[in-house]
C-alpha cells in the first residue's frame, strides 16, 4: 500500500532567495536544534551546467530512522540513509528536488519531490509544491502493524515538513536583511 | 545512533565541509542566481572535501550505498 500527499505554500519571497534558503537549510548551524531528525548532511556530487545555467548536485543525507523503537530494534537500524538529486535551472527559474531512501528499503520507501517555482499569481512569491509517497514493505501478516507505521511515518514527515519550512522562512528573511545590508547576525 | 552523532559532529570533513558550503552559498546568491554560471568558483573547496567525504564513507562502510550515485555524474561528462 503506498499513501500518497502533497502540499503546497506560498513564500512571500522572489524565487532566487527561496532557492539560496534551501541551500542553507541543513548546513546552517542556527538551524540544527530546529531541524534535529537530521543527523548528517553530505554533497556527494554536484555538476554545473555553464552553458545553460543548471546546477545539478547529489547529496547524502542522513535522519533519525522514523518509527517507535522498538521498530528500530526490529530493523536493526536508528538511523537511515536518503540520497537528495536536485536540479537549479537559473534561466527558467525553478528548483526541483527529488529525495529517496537508500537504506531500510526492506522495510519502508519514501520519496519526496519538492519543486520551487515563481508564483504565477505574483512573480516576487515563490510557490513550493511537494508530492510525498510513502509505502512499507512486509508480510501479509504484518499489514495492519505496517499500516500504523506507516501513518506514523506520514506524521512525522508532516509535522517534519512544516519545521522544514519555518527554518525556510527564517532564512529568507535573513537573506533579505542581508540584502537590505542589515545585519541581523554574524 | 549515538556513535552516528558524534561522528558527525567531530567529522574530520567538518571544516572542509563549511567552507566549501560558505563558498557555495556566497557563489550560488553572487554569481549564480544573476546569471554568471560560466565558472564553478568553489572547485577548491569542493575537491578537498570530496575527497575527505568519500573517504570517510569508505570507512563507514557506506560507499556502497551510494557508489553507483557517486559515479553517475562522472560517466555523465562529455
Amino acid at each position: 500500500m503506498v499513501r500518497r500527499y502533497t502540499q503546497e505554500h506560498t513564500f512571500l519571497h522572489p524565487w532566487g532567495r527561496v532557492t539560496a534558503a534551501c541551500w542553507r537549510k541543513y548546513t546552517d548551524p542556527e538551524n540544527r536544534t530546529r531541524l534535529s531528525h537530521i543527523l548528517d548532511v553530505d554533497t556527494l556530487d554536484r555538476k554545473l551546467d555553464s552553458l545553460n545555467g543548471r546546477l545539478l548536485t547529489k547529496r547524502a543525507i542522513t535522519v533519525n530512522a522514523p518509527g517507535p523503537w522498538w521498530l528500530q530494534k526490529i530493523v536493526g537500524e536508528s538511523v537511515c540513509h536518503c540520497i537528495e538529486e536536485s536540479t537549479v535551472d537559473a534561466g527558467k527559474k525553478s528548483m526541483e528536488i527529488v529525495t529517496r531512501n537508500v537504506t531500510l528499503k526492506n522495510f519502508v520507501s519514501v520519496e519526496e519531490k519538492c519543486w520551487y517555482s515563481p508564483h504565477p499569481e505574483n512573480s516576487d512569491w515563490t510557490i513550493l509544491r511537494q508530492e510525498t509517497s510513502i509505502s512499507c514493505h512486509t508480510f501479509s501478516a504484518l499489514a495492519s502493524m505496517a499500516e500504523k507505521i506507516e501513518q506514523r511515518c506520514v506524521e512525522k514527515f508532516q509535522q517534519n515538513s512544516v519545521k522544514g519550512r519555518e527554518v525556510m522562512e527564517n532564512l529568507c528573511t535573513y537573506l533579505e536583511a542581508e540584502a537590505n545590508g542589515i545585519g541581523v547576525r554574524v | 545512533m549515538k556513535e552516528n552523532m558524534r561522528l558527525s559532529k567531530n567529522s574530520p570533513c567538518a571544516a572542509l565541509k563549511s567552507a566549501f558550503n560558505e563558498c557555495f552559498n556566497k557563489w550560488y546568491g553572487d554569481k549564480f542566481l544573476k546569471g554568471q554560471w560560466e565558472k564553478d568558483e568553489c572547485f577548491h573547496e569542493w575537491e578537498a572535501y570530496r575527497t575527505c567525504v568519500l573517504r570517510r564513507m569508505e570507512e563507514k562502510k557506506l560507499s556502497h550505498l551510494f557508489q553507483i550515485e557517486a559515479t553517475m555524474y562522472a560517466k555523465n561528462e562529455e
